[in-house]
């Protein structure tokens, strides 16, 4: 690296003997994001040589620097290296602070791979994505979901809603699987792995995001099974290290974080429909949107409070490290049911016994409590409309009761205490080899707790006579993961330029899920709550699902002249999920990287990594089953599969890192190519064998293409006024090429309603008839069924084909025709940066995502169940073949109802200012900085103009990721739009 | 419960020298290694232990509460879509129960995809596991010895009886059927099956397995045309007899589903044609139906509920001797004793406290006939067939537009799903 005989000259002037002179430069080194001091940054006049380290402080004292006029340069590993010409004179200090900015291109970079001591990024083969999470110490981010949105080629983020708290799903490359897979990629927090889990309940909760984001250094994304191989059997969704933030030598550093705001609902009447109906009390049709009512919407959304606090405080010295750290973030939602409070504390402790050993112990604690609503208030908004006005009692129009019932009756919460600890002993006993230990686990105790009030004489009569009498039902789950890994690495110099790094590991992983659930229904009064208060179908059950992999690997890599890298591995796994007769699984990989000069890397890689299946699905078991006769019954539960083995990805990626025009434009492209081989086919097995549910084997194949590519400039570089873009895209083909049918089968697997798993097509694709030819009955609003025709078939080539453009067959005998898939097949993200003068940064991000599809579920129920469409009442007024989908769909399977949600949005707005001296000294702090920052500011543009409700973004967790992967519409709110004060103060 | 043994893993020592040795020296052996490999199924039976003859009396009683379970959420679909209940939800589900459309994959298969415990109808799965598990005991007990299970031949006639409402029941429902994963067969094929596994228990059984069995086969093979070996058959059956599948309230999967749907959460109501019949002026007792007054809270629609299954845990009848003299009025009336028939009916008129029939035109008792048969049997899963068997009139029509807006059609019997024919390598 460019900089590296600076920092030898650095330490020589460190250990010289102290010497006074008269002129002096002096300054601080900050992040240009957030504002944060840099420590160990290297501050140097290269013709004097002369230089200096910044303290944790960021402060910096160059000493003896003669009169004249000087070029100060400032390098730090991962930062673009800044220079600024700096006058002294005579006797005086000269001040001269510095803003450094990201560099895309950090070869000497640190790399968690799975090895005992990493892998600089000149290194590997592959793409790894590395993101600096201090960004979330000033954006409104409240979880590491919203911390990863849009920043990452290639990881896509689904968002749950806007409802605190909810789940978001994590996928990285597409989809791998056609399995119903509740967990996301692995997450390793400093190496121990940890619940990625999805939990499925009243309403999915991400656990990954119980994490508070301040309290990260940084992430790195492992994306597919060519950089995940030795990670093993369950990486092939790819793979997240979380590294925590760590004490740096010097003296305490404290941090505070002070954060105020408030998220609401942008436009609820906006982006909720307009119903319509004859209105009982006037006998004429009406339309109602009832959020335009100020009344109405007042009672039923708010303005939420977020709000955080956070301190922190890091030193240390040589042989002793630490970083404490607290906070408290509590978030409230747009209604009264709604609500999320994190409490996370951190104690992470780096020891050197000797110079040659290593420790560090890594704790953290967590205490989540939220209220989630499961009967969602605005669901009644969506849903109300004239023909309801008339109700009794009265329903103010809304069709099954006021929103408030609901809320008075609706009582979910989850809570969680969570810990997660890890011990890394690191040894390194001859200079060539350095061995590691890690061991630690990740506790969660979870409580799902839905509480159906018993509800008074207000509310009851909106309620049926059993569901007014209310219920409960409380979940409690111990997740437990545990870590063992034992790593040695090996360094030998074979010749001058030609350089050996051996690698070895063995791992233990253990996960264990245990659930105990209590719940019944009917309280006789009102006041009680207690499960076991309740008068009927008093019920408790308990589980225990484990699942435990034992693997190891060995890797070789050699280096040439330290710019060519070839690396070759090998992992083995077994894992207690595999069939009896399935033995171990091996995944081989090899990667090459060719550093052509310091703007240029080019790498390619081959690798497979894996996915074990579900715990029992290999096992041919039986179930018990109450018999009101007293006692238990055994019933048919699982086929079994003894052959039933991991699904297997083999990726082939290739790429390069560039930097071009002085490094002021990076460039990090990646092609890859991912199968998905022996992938595992929940097949329905006959239902005359007796077992009713599915077999899983290793029959399907699964292929992702696409690119990735991270682009960043700096657009403006002049004295005060710097402007940086990035642009993060990625694409993604997915198409499911094998399904192991048999002749004569339709080629597909149903998922329910429209989905399904089709060769040739996109994991869960949508699919539905489309009416070709339509007409009404004269002088009725009735479709003519017998001259109505369909498109016979989707025609040559993969694609959605606009109705009536196929060949026309009665509509019973039509195909089903491909309406698009749940993925999207382009995420872009664009993000600006300006730094203003040394104290103020503006930046922002839009985000895109285009190609994926959602079905209209409201939109079908408002037409389908309630009647309350304007196609209901004036069809004539629509195209006779989607009003000939609507009335002939009885269970809503046709193409109107499934729709592009393609949509660009305004995601962030930030603006933060570095607090002068003087300002931070009266807050009782050496620095501070100001940060307004708004988020999900506007929806720039939807690809189906017509999305009559709230958001093409909001996506039911439940079904696109576990279930039956319908994209489906939500009656949760959509994501909120915040606005928050954030001001932090360090000392 | 170890996943396997460790002298069944050959690969651990075909592994890379280095590796193995790596592992062995951290784990301590192969031992070590199937320890850490071990996981815990508590809630789950490993089939291979149910293969021995101490699991005999537990399979047994399997098998009965698994019919149990058969039986009552078929039940409740003859109820929807055999015209003795109607949708009063307006539920998509229950739509597809009530309007008559079923298809064979998908959402509107829904007869296919539920299963018994859920909140609505259910038929193929849990028919397919009462058939499936009751041969299959039955091929255990007869691999075992008597000396290892002493109450085999009692066993073997109960659950010969369970198999044999399995297949009848296989034929009253589906239009065609699929046993074991073979070959398509005719609802006929199914009712011979019937004939044979009661013929097992009546000649092994006695008491009530007995009875039971016997009506079964009347009743197998009246569905077959056989109408006076029917009538023979039944006349072995004991007035008065009658076998009960029991319900509690201790699982959903124990509840009876006729009392839960209607009763408690409300999405049935009874249909138009059963509100209020009477016989001779007289309210007919075996068809007692409730105005509740309570209107479902999403359509409005009043719900109206059957006093035959007032509790979580009133019984369902499976068999009993009025169905046994009900086919033999049948082949009484097929023999032109029309008397006969006629004298049957009264008996069981006079039971009921009913005022008594009289004619002597053919059609005339042939309607009584359906008519006794669908009060008599109430709610008790034949009527189904029986809308078919006597060709009764569909109400509503096919064709007209229900309430919710659906159109009512016409499959009166179910054909086999997706999921056995796509999956059913014999068939196709």
């Amino acid at each position: 690296m460019k900089s590296l005989p600076w920092l030898a000259l650095v330490i020589l002037v460190l250990v010289s003997p102290f010497r006074v002179d008269a002129q002096q430069i002096t300054g601080t080194v900050r992040d240009q994001t957030t504002g944060s001091p840099i420590a160990s940054a290297q501050i140097f006049i290269e013709e004097l040589g002369i230089g200096v380290l910044s303290q944790a402080s960021g402060q910096y004292l160059l000493l003896s620097v003669p009169v004249g006029t000087h070029t100060v340069t400032v390098s730090q590993l991962g930062y673009r290296t800044e220079t600024s010409e700096v006058t002294v004179s005579a006797g005086a200090t000269a001040v001269q602070d510095f803003v450094m900015s990201a560099q895309a291109l950090q070869l000497d970079e640190i790399i968690v791979t799975g090895t005992a001591t990493g892998s600089r990024v000149r290194e590997i083969g592959n793409s790894i994505g590395r993101l600096d999470a201090s960004i979330a110490e000033v954006q409104p981010i409240i979880n590491l979901s919203d911390l990863l949105r849009g920043r990452m080629p290639g990881v896509v983020i689904q968002q749950g809603s806007g409802d605190v708290g909810t789940a978001s799903t994590i996928k990285i490359r597409g989809s791998s699987t056609m399995r119903r897979v509740n967990d996301g990629p692995l997450i390793y927090i400093d190496g121990i792995r940890a619940s990625n889990r999805m939990e499925s309940g009243g309403r999915d909760v991400s656990r990954i995001d119980d994490l508070d984001p301040a309290m990260i250094e940084s992430l790195e994304v492992i994306k597919g099974p060519a950089a995940a191989t030795l990670y093993g059997t369950e990486a092939a969704n790819g793979v997240i290290n979380i590294t925590t933030k760590k004490g740096a030598v010097g003296e305490a550093q404290w941090n505070f974080t002070l954060r105020q705001g408030s998220q609401w609902f942008r436009d609820p009447a906006g982006r909720t429909p307009t119903n319509w109906g004859v209105n009982p009390n006037t006998g004429q049709i009406e339309s109602l949107n009832i959020l335009e009512n100020k009344t109405e919407r007042d009672l039923m959304f708010h303005n939420g409070r977020t709000q955080y606090y956070g301190i922190d405080v890091s030193g240390g010295s040589d042989r002793f490290r630490y970083f404490v750290a607290g906070s408290a973030a509590m978030d409230d939602g747009v209604t009264e049911n709604s609500w999320a409070n994190k409490y996370n504390g951190r104690l992470n402790i780096t020891a050197q016994p000797s110079d040659n050993i290593t420790l560090s112990a890594n704790a953290g604690l967590g205490l989540i409590r939220m209220r989630i609503p499961s009967d969602y208030p605005y669901e009644e908004a969506v849903y109300a409309g004239p023909a309801d006005c008339a109700r009794v009692p009265d329903r103010r129009c809304y069709r099954r009761g006021i929103p408030e019932a609901r809320v008075a009756r609706d009582f979910d919460h989850n809570n969680a205490n969570r810990m997660t600890a890890g011990f890394t002993a690191t040894h390194t006993p001859f200079d060539w080899l350095t061995h590691r230990l890690t061991f630690g686990t990740d506790l969660t105790n979870q409580t799902e707790d839905n509480l159906d009030a018993f509800l008074g004489p207000d509310f009851a009569p909106y309620y049926s006579s059993s569901g007014r009498l209310g219920g409960r039902r409380i979940n409690r789950e111990a997740v437990i993961y545990t870590t063992f890994d034992y790593a040695a690495t090996g360094e030998r110099t074979l010749s001058d330029d030609l350089a050996s790094t051996t690698s070895a590991g063995f791992q233990v992983y253990t996960k264990s899920v245990k659930d105990l659930t209590a719940s019944g229904r009917r309280f006789p009064a009102l006041g009680l709550s207690a499960v076991s208060a309740t008068g009927q179908d008093r019920t408790g059950s308990d589980g225990l699902v484990e699942n435990n992999t034992v693997g190891a690997y060995l890797q070789q890599q050699f280096g040439w002249q330290d710019r060519f890298f070839i690396t070759g591995a090998v992992r083995a796994d077994d894992n207690s999920s595999f069939g009896e007769n399935f033995d171990l699984v091996y995944y081989p990989k090899v990667s090459t990287s060719v550093v052509v000069n310091d703007a240029l890397r080019v790498r390619a890689a081959y690798g497979e990594s894996g996915q074990q299946p579900d715990a029992f699905d290999a096992l041919r078991s039986f179930t018990t089953r109450l018999s009101p006769t007293g006692g238990a019954t055994v019933t048919p539960l699982s086929p079994g599969n003894s052959e039933l083995g991991p699904e297997r990805g083999v990726e082939v990626e290739a790429g390069f890192d560039a930097t071009l025009f002085g490094g002021r434009v990076t460039v990090d492209f990646t092609y890859y190519d991912q199968t998905t081989k022996d992938a595992i086919v929940g097949r329905y097995v006959p239902p005359s064998t007796g077992f009713t549910g599915r077999q899983f084997v290793n029959i399907g194949e699964i292929k992702n293409r696409g690119i990735e590519l991270g682009l960043g400039a700096r657009i403006i570089e002049i004295p005060g006024f710097d402007w940086d873009m990035n642009l993060n895209m990625s694409t993604n083909k997915n198409e499911v090429t094998d399904l192991g049918l048999k002749e004569g089968d339709d080629g597909y697997l149903s998922l329910g309603w429209s989905t399904r798993h089709q060769v040739g097509y996109p994991v869960g694709s949508l699919f539905a008839p489309q009416v070709g030819f339509a007409q009404f009955i004269p002088g009725t609003d009735n479709i003519d069924k017998s001259t109505m025709t369909c498109d016979a078939s989707p025609g040559p080539g993969l694609g959605p084909i606009p109705n009536g453009s196929g060949v026309q067959v009665a509509c019973d005998e039509a195909a089903w025709i491909y309406q698009g898939h749940p993925d999207p097949s382009l995420e872009a993200s664009l993000s600006s940066s300006f730094q203003i003068g040394d104290r103020l940064t503006i930046s922002g991000l839009v985000q895109a995502k285009m190609g994926q599809t959602k079905y209209d579920l409201q939109g079908w129920w408002r037409y389908a169940a309630f009647h309350q469409t304007r196609m209901n009442l004036y069809p004539q007024e629509y195209d006779p073949r989607l009003v000939a989908e609507a009335q002939f769909g009885s269970s809503g399977e046709f193409a109107l109802w499934v729709n592009p949600a393609g949509f660009i949005r305004w995601r962030e707005l930030s603006a933060t200012y570095q607090m002068p001296s003087e300002w931070a000294q009266m807050l009782g702090s050496n620095r501070g900085s100001i940060t307004l920052g708004a988020r999900n500011l506007a929806m720039i543009w939807t690809e189906w103009q017509e999305w009559p409700h709230h958001d093409p973004e909001v996506v039911d967790p439940s079904n696109t990721f576990s279930g039956n992967r319908e994209p489906q519409e939500d009656s949760a709110v959509p994501p909120l739009t915040s606005l928050v004060l954030t001001i932090r103060l360090n000392r | 419960m170890s996943r396997r043994a460790c002298g069944s893993r050959p690969a651990i020592v075909r592994f890379t020298p280095a590796l193995a040795l790596s592992l062995v020296l951290v784990l301590g052996g192969c031992d070590s290694l199937d320890s850490l490999l071990s996981v815990d199924a508590p809630s789950r039976v490993v089939a291979s232990d149910l293969n021995n003859p101490s699991a005999a009396g537990l399979l047994v009683k399997s098998v009965a509460n698994e019919l149990r379970c058969a039986v009552a959420w078929y039940a409740a679909a003859s109820a929807l879509t055999g015209m003795e209940w109607a949708d009063a939800s307006n539920n998509s589900v229950t739509n597809i129960w009530d309007s008559r459309n079923h298809d064979t994959s998908g959402y509107g298969a829904q007869y296919a995809n539920a299963d018994c415990g859920s909140g609505q109808p259910a038929v193929y799965k849990p028919l397919s596991r009462a058939r499936w598990i009751a041969d299959y005991t039955l091929g255990n007990l007869a691999e075992w010895e008597t000396a290892d299970v002493p109450d085999k031949a009692a066993y073997t006639a109960e659950v010969s009886m369970y198999a044999g409402y399995a297949y009848t029941l296989f034929g009253e429902a589906m239009c065609s059927v699929a046993f074991d994963g073979g070959p398509e067969q005719t609802r006929a094929d199914s009712w011979n099956l019937a004939v044979s596994r009661f013929d097992q228990a009546i000649s092994g059984g006695s008491g009530d397995v007995q009875n039971a069995a016997r009506v079964g086969k009347a009743r197998a093979l009246l569905n077959l045309g056989q109408k006076s070996d029917a009538a023979s058959v039944a006349s072995n059956v004991p007035a008065g007899f009658k076998f009960e599948l029991q319900f509690s309230s201790d699982a959903s999967v124990t509840k009876n589903p006729l009392w839960y749907q209607n009763h408690d959460n409300q999405s049935v109501t009874i249909a138009e044609t059963r509100k209020d019949q009477t016989f001779g002026g007289m309210a007919d007792p075996r068809i007692a139906v409730t105005n509740s007054g309570i209107a479902h809270p999403t359509t409005g629609i009043v719900v109206w509920t059957a006093d035959k299954f007032p509790s979580v845990s009133s019984p369902l009848e499976l068999a009993t001797w009025e169905e046994a003299q009900l086919i033999k009025a049948e082949a009484e009336h097929a023999a032109g004793n029309l008397a006969g028939a006629v004298a049957i009916i009264n008996t069981l008129h006079t039971n009921a406290g009913l005022p008594a029939f009289a004619s002597t035109n053919a059609q005339e008792v042939m309607d009584q006939i359906v008519y006794e048969r669908s009060a008599e049997m109430f709610l008790e899963g034949h009527h189904l067939y029986d809308i078919t068997r006597y060709n009764i009139p569909l109400i509503p029509a096919v064709g007209t537009y229900s309430p919710f807006g659906d159109t009512f059609g016409n499959d009166m019997c179910f054909k086999l799903p997706a999921t056995e024919f796509q999956n059913n390598a014999n068939i196709g």
